[in-house]
């Protein structure tokens, strides 16, 4: 059983590593290969989920590799695997034979991998090597058409913002040592002392709102819809903003010992549930629309983290029921682009009915989407608000108002899809996409309707004996939804599906068949400048930009001239001064110095050239100084007597 | 005839000896007062045999010495004024400045 | 068998610059040869090491009586220190050679040069003597200011210079802090192992002060930290692919390993006392050459400044295993710890990388990274291995960087929070620079870099070509060995971390 857990991570881990390393030459069996590697993935996340085993490997001092099926573990371990081999399969028949295979079903099981080690992990050091492979694929898989400069410099907000929330797993892993929690285990988090438990969960916290994109961090996301839709329909609904949410819902304990944690999640998963749904709603293309929806949906989870053990059934519900609905979504909207060239809300009208298989699941994803009776994610949201109201009525008042948006945005990307068809040439607007797809194979067909399947079975969530097994099996209590709880919930978000249906139809119902070139503004009593910036994603990019990217381009270029300029001119200046100093001994000091020495030598000579005057060669003087001194003498010896 | 007689005697040879060497210009008069000088020594070294200790010839020999040494400085003096004149024709000493430095 | 594997390479050396006629390909295989054979050495050393437990005596210990007038012996020997970086030596060396196979320009002088950098690089991780340690330091400066100066590019002997003379001021105030050590020590002696067992300056405040002062200064030109780095970039950017890689895998680590087998164990009252110093020293150099290093449009000069944040983590975790109070004894030995696996990694992969970017100025003879454009299309396989080689820098999990750096944070962040978190962002402005960098040279439209006043590259005429067989050979090896330390890095670290805790237990006395 132990054996079958390190098979579950390493196997995708292996395999993807192996196909993108193999790239081009990989091509033509890359498909099959994956596709049967997520099969068996599957097959071993069924095998864990029920043995619920438990590895640990040496890896640091006192910090070992740990992984651990618990009851959490295993709903999503089952999720991921499932969904990755729907996506998987609708990839094999939506990647033509053109495409570089190799590289993107590699990355994509190397994702898959990664997610599956981020799901299972018991300890910080596990969490954050899972964590960061799933930022790194994700780059390489947004920029996965390298050749587009647009698409690559979106990979890159996206990957180099998670990076910035993901320091806060550092933070809390430090933290955790100078805690002294042992082996960094995430259950043993919540008795780190003192300070250092305020600053795990602050870390935590960041890190699982960054990769969860939700407020301030959601802009990313916006980005990441640049990468194919296979790419967002793994990893921007089910798996990697999703592991986010999985982190609080896991850490749950630890928000709640730290006293502001648990509170501060839950408004900010119900502002982002909130504000991310009126920025769907403002979307006029498809996958920005799902993408904000996505980042939305993601709110509700972290508002269930925050409210307390009994909204981690609901939350977790809610993550189970999303991945379905939104994978689902996401790989309409890919089929769609290839069949018909674009993704424009406004360009999409009849689609539902040129692909019928294709608009059947997305009319059933949508209305799952905004919250229907008897759906699945209306049996979550129920069950997480319920947790929610117990806790305050303010966070359960704002995650209906939010369950009422989704209604909103919901209903119009059905109105869009099945709305009048515009006589629009296919390609155009949008654009991008893999070449020659107009067809959509029964490859494709195949897994839409099994998540189609899925989003609608899920509605069993909401029979209490359901759900109460749920709970049992997460080891968490069930919050039970009141009747009147469940009327609201199910007639505001009625409600807002067909006000959004409306919304969405009024704008391309009453425009007749020749289309318009510029769309007729949504009759919404909403004025302009909201509405531009709700579109804009809320202009956080911008602050973002103006306040952390430029200021920091700006310091490193500074301090590059810095560099040049001062500390390499103070070596420079060193060594100017040096030869300064030695020119100056070489002109000054040293002609000085031996001048003094020539100075001795032409003294010694003049005294040479004195002793030489008494010598004039005539005896008679030698006879007088010879007396001269001997006299001298005489007076000498007799006066020193 | 007292010692100091005999000294006074030497004294006066030695002085007009040493004026004769330091004021003469000739090679031959500056050699007379040089054997002035040495007469003078004789003189002298004698009386104070004489008075001092007539019985040992310690001041015999001193005086033999003396003598001979004034015999072969003469000698020499002589032959190298000799030499000197037949070969320059010099016999001033302001004239051979040989040994100028 | 240790001298066997020190001087081996110097040997064939003298063997190859005796024989006048050797041609270029017989100089570079001998050298291929050479550091092979020495690399299986290591191994086998590496392996009895591990089977024995290296229990407190050092490993291929030998001890012979040089200058015994003033205690100098040639000590040398190998423990959980310097045996993994000997081993990254021998490993670095060997992947030069085999990029070099291809070097016609004064291949034999070239080899006989790189082999005896070998035997110095060697030689100082192994020396249990001061001035053992000495002479090989300045030897290995003296080897890379040939090479710099005769096989490099751009202004060559200006940068030689400049890195010869500033690497040697920094010697010479090495060697005053060595001398210090000597005199204080009673008996008196150069020996290492015997310094370390007395902490010769444990109560002197003053004289430990201005020891540490000259030692700290002359390991800090060699690393480099801020404010003493200046003499990298041009090193690094004038210098030859082989040099560049053997000058940031290993001479570099010559500074850091000073600190923790010098510094730290035989002047632990002074470290305790400064710590804090080198803990700002190291969070400065991270920011500073992480900031500096994403301002820059050259790309090896970009590697370089990241050479630079690097080393400050390596900094950072050895100053704070000079804190004592605000962390237990195992978050200490996790910073140590992380310190030396940092060593070994940035060699690793900063190595691969100089490398690399030499593959680069190869194809189309600039660094300029705007001059460069969707190279991905044209070479697939160095866009790929570059791009796993920038995210292993940056320190990504699967790889040694992240190894390193984890245990590094986590083992700093309870004794100086404050430095440690913004020692963080160095991450995360690594991230960005690497991640721009292979968006500049691989991605987006393809662009060549266009003749220059008589230089044809050879990328604006053919295109630019793929990695050759040689070249993928040498840097390969390198980022498979980062990935396995990656992976399971028990084998590494079962042998640093015994060494790692006596350091730490050293520093506490």
């Amino acid at each position: 059983m132990t054996a079958l857990l390190w098979l579950l991570v390493a196997l995708p881990l292996g395999a993807g590593a192996v196909l993108a390393a193999a790239g081009r030459r990989a091509d033509r069996v890359a498909p099959a290969f994956a596709v049967a590697v997520s099969v068996l993935s599957l097959a071993a996340a069924g095998a864990v989920a029920a043995g619920r085993p438990r590895v640990e490997a040496p890896f640091l001092a006192g910090i070992p590799a740990g992984l651990a099926v618990d009851g959490l573990s295993a709903v999503m371990v089952l999720t991921v695997t499932a969904v990755t081999l729907a996506v998987l399969l609708s990839s094999a028949g939506e990647v033509g034979p053109g495409e570089a295979r190799g590289r993107f079903f590699g990355l994509m099981l190397l994702f898959a991998g990664a997610m599956l080690v981020t799901v299972t992990a018991t300890n910080l050091v596990a969490l954050l090597i899972g964590w960061e492979v799933m930022g790194a694929t994700s780059w390489a898989l947004i920029g996965f058409w390298w050749r587009d400069p647009r698409r690559v410099r979106a990979a890159t907000i996206a990957f180099l913002t998670t990076r910035a929330a993901d320091l806060g797993l550092y933070l809390a892993a430090g933290a955790a040592v100078a805690g002294g929690v042992h082996a960094l285990e995430l259950r043993r988090l919540p008795g780190a002392a003192g300070p250092w438990l305020a600053l795990a969960t602050a870390g935590i916290v960041l890190a699982a709102l960054g990769k969860s994109a939700q407020l301030p961090f959601s802009f990313w996301l916006s980005h990441a819809m640049q990468g194919p839709s296979p790419v967002s329909a793994l990893l921007h609904s089910a798996a990697m903003v999703a592991a986010g949410a999985y982190l609080l819902l896991r850490v749950e304990p630890l928000l709640a010992a730290s006293g502001w944690g648990a509170p501060l999640v839950a408004w900010v998963g119900a502002a982002t549930a909130l504000l991310l749904g009126a920025v769907a709603v403002a979307q006029t293309d498809l996958k920005q629309l799902l993408a904000a929806s996505t980042s939305s949906q993601i709110g509700f989870m972290v508002l269930a983290a925050g409210v307390g053990a009994a909204g981690v059934t609901g939350g977790t519900m809610q993550l189970v029921a999303h991945a379905a609905t939104k994978s689902l979504l996401f790989l309409a909207a890919g089929a769609w682009l290839g069949a018909l060239g674009t993704q424009r809300l406004d360009a999409l009208g009849g689609a539902a009915r040129r692909v019928p298989a294709v608009g059947l699941t997305f009319a059933a994803g949508a209305l799952t989407l905004a919250g229907l009776p008897p759906l699945s994610i209306w049996a979550a949201k129920d069950q997480l608000l319920a947790a929610a109201l117990s806790r305050s009525p303010g966070l359960y008042a704002a995650g209906l108002a939010a369950a009422a948006v989704s209604g909103l945005y919901a209903g119009k990307a059905l109105a869009a899809v099945t709305g009048q068809a515009d006589g629009v040439p296919a390609g155009a607007g949008g654009g991008g996409g893999w070449p020659g797809t107009r067809r959509v194979g029964a490859a494709m067909t195949a897994p839409l309707v099994a998540l189609a399947a899925a989003a609608v079975a899920l509605g069993a969530f909401a029979l209490p004996p359901v759900a109460a097994g749920f709970a049992r099996l997460l080891g968490a209590p069930a919050a039970a939804p009141a009747w009147w709880e469940r009327l609201a919930s199910a007639a505001l978000a009625t409600a807002g599906l067909l006000l959004g249906i409306a919304l969405g139809a009024g704008r391309l119902g009453a425009a007749g068949p020749a289309p318009a070139p510029v769309p007729a503004p949504v009759p919404a009593p909403v004025p302009a400048v909201l509405r531009g910036w709700l579109a804009g994603w809320l202009g956080v990019e911008g602050a973002v930009r103006r306040l952390l990217v430029r200021p920091t381009l700006a310091l490193a270029r500074g301090l590059a001239r810095f560099d040049d300029r001062v500390v390499d001119g103070a070596v420079r200046g060193a060594a100017a001064l040096a030869l300064a100093a030695a020119r100056l001994s070489a002109t000054r000091l040293e002609p000085a110095l031996d001048g003094a020495v020539r100075a001795v030598a032409g003294g010694a000579r003049r005294l040479g050239a004195l002793a030489r005057r008494p010598q004039t060669g005539r005896l008679h003087q030698y006879y007088a100084q010879a007396a001269v001194a001997l006299a001298a003498l005489i007076i000498v010896f007799v006066l020193a007597r | 005839m007292t010692l100091k007689l005999f000294l006074l005697l030497a004294a006066a040879l030695f002085s007009v000896g040493l004026y004769g060497a330091l004021s003469q210009q000739s090679i031959v008069m500056v050699m007379m007062g040089i054997e002035l000088m040495v007469n003078g020594v004789i003189v002298g070294a004698a009386a104070f045999w004489r008075h001092a200790s007539p019985a040992h010839p310690d001041g015999q020999v001193l005086v033999t010495v003396a003598v001979t040494a004034m015999a072969i400085e003469m000698a020499m003096g002589f032959a190298v004024v000799t030499a000197i004149f037949r070969a320059r024709d010099v016999d001033m000493t302001d004239m051979a400045t040989d040994l100028k430095g | 068998m240790l001298s066997i594997v020190i001087f081996l390479p110097v040997a064939v050396a003298l063997v190859l610059l005796a024989l006048p006629r050797a041609a270029n390909r017989t100089a570079i295989r001998a050298w291929v040869a050479t550091s092979a054979v020495d690399a299986v050495l290591v191994v086998a050393l590496w392996w009895r090491a591990a089977r024995a437990g290296l229990d407190g005596r050092p490993a291929g210990e030998a001890s012979l009586p040089w200058i015994p007038t003033v205690g100098v012996s040639y000590h040398v020997g190998l423990d959980g220190l310097s045996l993994p970086l000997v081993a990254l030596t021998a490993g670095l060396f060997l992947a030069c050679a085999v990029y070099s196979l291809r070097e016609t320009h004064r291949a034999r002088a070239f080899a006989a040069l790189l082999l005896f950098l070998e035997t110095t690089c060697l030689g100082l991780f192994a020396a249990l003597d001061l001035i053992l340690f000495f002479v090989f330091f300045d030897l290995s400066i003296v080897g890379m200011y040939f090479v710099i100066a005769g096989w490099g590019h751009g202004q060559p002997a200006r940068a030689a210079l400049k890195f010869f003379l500033y690497t040697f001021v920094g010697s010479l105030a090495l060697l005053l802090g060595f001398i210090g050590l000597y005199l204080a020590a009673e008996p008196r002696t150069f020996d290492i192992v015997e310094l370390t067992r007395q902490a010769p300056l444990a109560g002197n405040a003053v004289g430990g002060t201005l020891v540490l002062l000259a030692v700290a200064v002359g390991l800090a030109v060699k690393t480099p930290t801020v404010p003493f780095h200046t003499w990298l970039p041009p090193a690094h950017t004038d210098a030859p692919a082989a040099g560049s890689a053997i000058l940031a895998g290993v001479l570099l680590k010559m500074g850091t390993y000073g600190f923790v087998r010098i510094a730290m164990p035989i002047l632990p009252d002074a470290w305790r006392r400064f710590a804090t110093v080198f803990v700002v020293v190291g969070v400065v150099s991270v920011v500073y050459g992480a900031l500096v290093a994403l301002a820059q449009v050259n790309f090896k000069r970009m590697v370089a400044y990241t050479s630079v944040n690097h080393m400050g983590y390596i900094l950072l975790g050895v100053g704070t295993a000079g804190i004592l109070a605000g962390g237990g004894e195992q978050a200490r030995t996790l910073a140590v710890t992380g310190a030396v696996t940092q060593m070994v990694s940035h060699g690793l992969i900063t190595g691969a990388l100089f490398l690399l970017s030499g593959i680069l100025y190869d194809r189309g003879r600039t660094y300029d990274m705007d001059a460069y454009g969707g190279l991905a299309g044209e070479a697939p396989a160095f866009a790929g291995l570059t791009a796993v080689a920038a995210f292993a820098s940056l320190g990504i999990p699967g790889f040694s960087g992240f190894i390193a750096e984890f245990q590094i944070i986590t083992g700093s962040l309870g004794a100086r929070p404050v430095a440690t978190s913004l020692a963080l962002l160095g991450i995360l402005i690594t991230a960005a620079l690497f991640v721009w960098a292979l968006q500049r040279l691989f991605l987006g439209r393809r662009r060549l870099p266009s003749p220059d006043a008589g230089v044809v590259p050879a990328a604006a005429t053919g295109g630019f070509a793929d990695l050759r067989p040689h070249e993928l050979g040498a840097v390969a090896p390198l980022l498979l060995l980062a990935l396995v330390i990656g992976v399971a890095p028990r084998f590494l670290l079962d042998l640093i971390q015994p060494a790692a805790r006596a350091v730490v237990g050293l520093i506490a006395r």
